[in-house]
């Protein structure tokens, strides 16, 4: 064998060498590069979650701004987010997707959850009344140097609920006045706080019942509590029959709102 | 023609010492050193939960190479050298392979102590980088290619060198 074979030889054995270094190098600066950019650089942050309230639909709002200090561009950058259950059960997802985020620059996404809060509380009767929390899944999933990809599922993340109606309770019944021999008022005080992220706006329905199961009357009253507000008053109840009134019985408690719809919040005995 | 003398332990030990030293250097320099590390608990450790838990660990392959290395190394002026090369090139493609799991590493991150997650959340992290395994495999073929070149420049070598045929006594 001639000499030039042996060059071509020893050329193509550098060439080899030499291109896999390259390649080893790229890949140690590309993942050291996007862990730089994702744990050091906090280059991947969620933003304050906004939330809105239009015909009984929650939309969460969710900011996702990426900081790409890396030295590599970021693409296809796809967010998924999946709201559920305690139990698991999945309420709402939804996502997003960035095309290109070239190095040294900034890119935000909004992800929106949609929650249909009429059938969730109907579902789930206990949230309005008591605190809970939710679980959220978060599937982060790019690719780095157009050449590796990366995914990042976070799950379980806990997100918490706060109960529109929370500690809701009729604190007290007032003694009769007006009284008339075709029916006299009776005052009925509540109280409860509003831990939710909307203004709980609506109507509160009280129907007055002897032990008898009698109808006596009824009583309504307007409420607008904004969000983290707790509220107390009282509904004005017209017995209109003051013979069927035992001073015992109970009373059924609605609410109908124009985010929450009509709900039956239960029944109350008195007496 | 001169008569071949015949070779003392003295001559053995000057063939035999400086391949083993030599095989001794580069078996360290091909991965010996990182076999160091990889024996600590602490460092070991860490870099084994990196992989996943395929059916070759990364101190397997390390040691698979640097076997093979001290074997070529003690082999020089051999053809044996270039059939370890060609083994050793295989079998590290198909050690890579499994030690990454062909190329898509996940590592799962759970709330448990001394992890700052709160309770029930777990964080898993995959990275897919299949297409730079690839490539390192594209570059393995062509190193078998050019040790089976090397094979055959180093026979038709041989098969030039003057044959000294022994007189009839």
């Amino acid at each position: 064998m001639n000499h030039e074979v042996k060059q071509s030889i020893r050329a193509l054995g550098w060439a080899i060498t030499l291109s896999m270094l390259l390649t080893f190098a790229f890949l140690v600066t590309s993942i050291y590069s996007m862990v730089q950019t994702i744990l050091e650089g906090r280059g991947i942050s969620i933003g304050e979650v906004q939330s809105d309230v239009s015909n009984g639909l929650l939309t969460l709002s969710i900011p996702l701004t990426v900081n790409n200090t890396g030295y590599y561009d970021i693409s296809n950058f796809n967010v998924t987010l999946v709201l559920k259950k305690p139990d698991g059960t999945v309420i709402s997802s939804g996502g997003t997707m960035l095309p290109v985020i070239k190095y040294g620059s900034t890119a935000t996404s909004w992800s929106n959850l949609t929650v249909d809060l009429r059938e969730l509380l109907s579902e789930m009767e206990y949230l309005l009344f008591n605190d809970s929390e939710f679980k959220l899944d978060m599937l982060f999933s790019f690719r780095y140097a157009y050449a590796l990809s990366f995914q990042v599922d976070a799950v379980n993340t806990t997100i918490p609920w706060g109960a529109p109606l929370y500690n809701f309770s009729l604190t007290g019944i007032g003694a009769p006045y007006n009284i008339t021999l075709t029916g006299f008022l009776i005052d009925v005080y509540f109280g409860f706080e509003n831990h939710s992220p909307f203004t709980v706006e609506g109507t509160l329905s009280l129907k007055f019942y002897n032990n008898a199961d009698e109808y006596l009357g009824s009583g309504t009253e307007t409420i607008n509590v904004p969000p983290g507000y707790g509220f107390t008053g009282s509904v004005t109840i017209e017995i209109e029959n003051p013979s069927k009134y035992t001073g015992s019985g109970y009373i059924e408690v609605s609410f109908e709102s124009p985010v929450l719809g009509f709900l039956e919040l239960g029944v109350v005995e008195y007496g | 023609m001169a008569e071949e003398k015949e070779r003392t332990l003295r001559d053995w030990a000057s063939i035999i010492l400086p391949r083993v030293l030599r095989a001794t250097f580069w078996g360290f320099i091909m991965g010996g050193e990182l076999l160091i590390p990889l024996q600590l608990p602490s460092f070991g450790g860490q870099i084994e939960s990196l992989f996943p838990q395929s059916q070759m660990s990364f101190t397997n392959v390390v040691l698979i190479f640097v076997v093979f290395e001290v074997a070529i190394q003690l082999l020089q002026g051999t053809v044996i050298r270039y059939a370890f090369s060609i083994a050793r090139t295989i079998v590290s493609m198909v050690a890579l392979f499994l030690a990454t799991n062909g190329g898509v590493i996940s590592i799962t991150i759970s709330s448990s102590a001394g992890v700052p997650l709160p309770p029930e959340q777990t964080i898993i992290f995959t990275v897919d980088f299949s297409a730079v395994l690839g490539i390192f495999l594209i570059f393995s073929l062509l190193t078998i290619v050019k040790n089976l070149l090397q094979a055959i420049d180093f026979l038709s070598q041989k098969a030039e060198e003057p044959v000294t045929i022994p007189e009839f006594p």
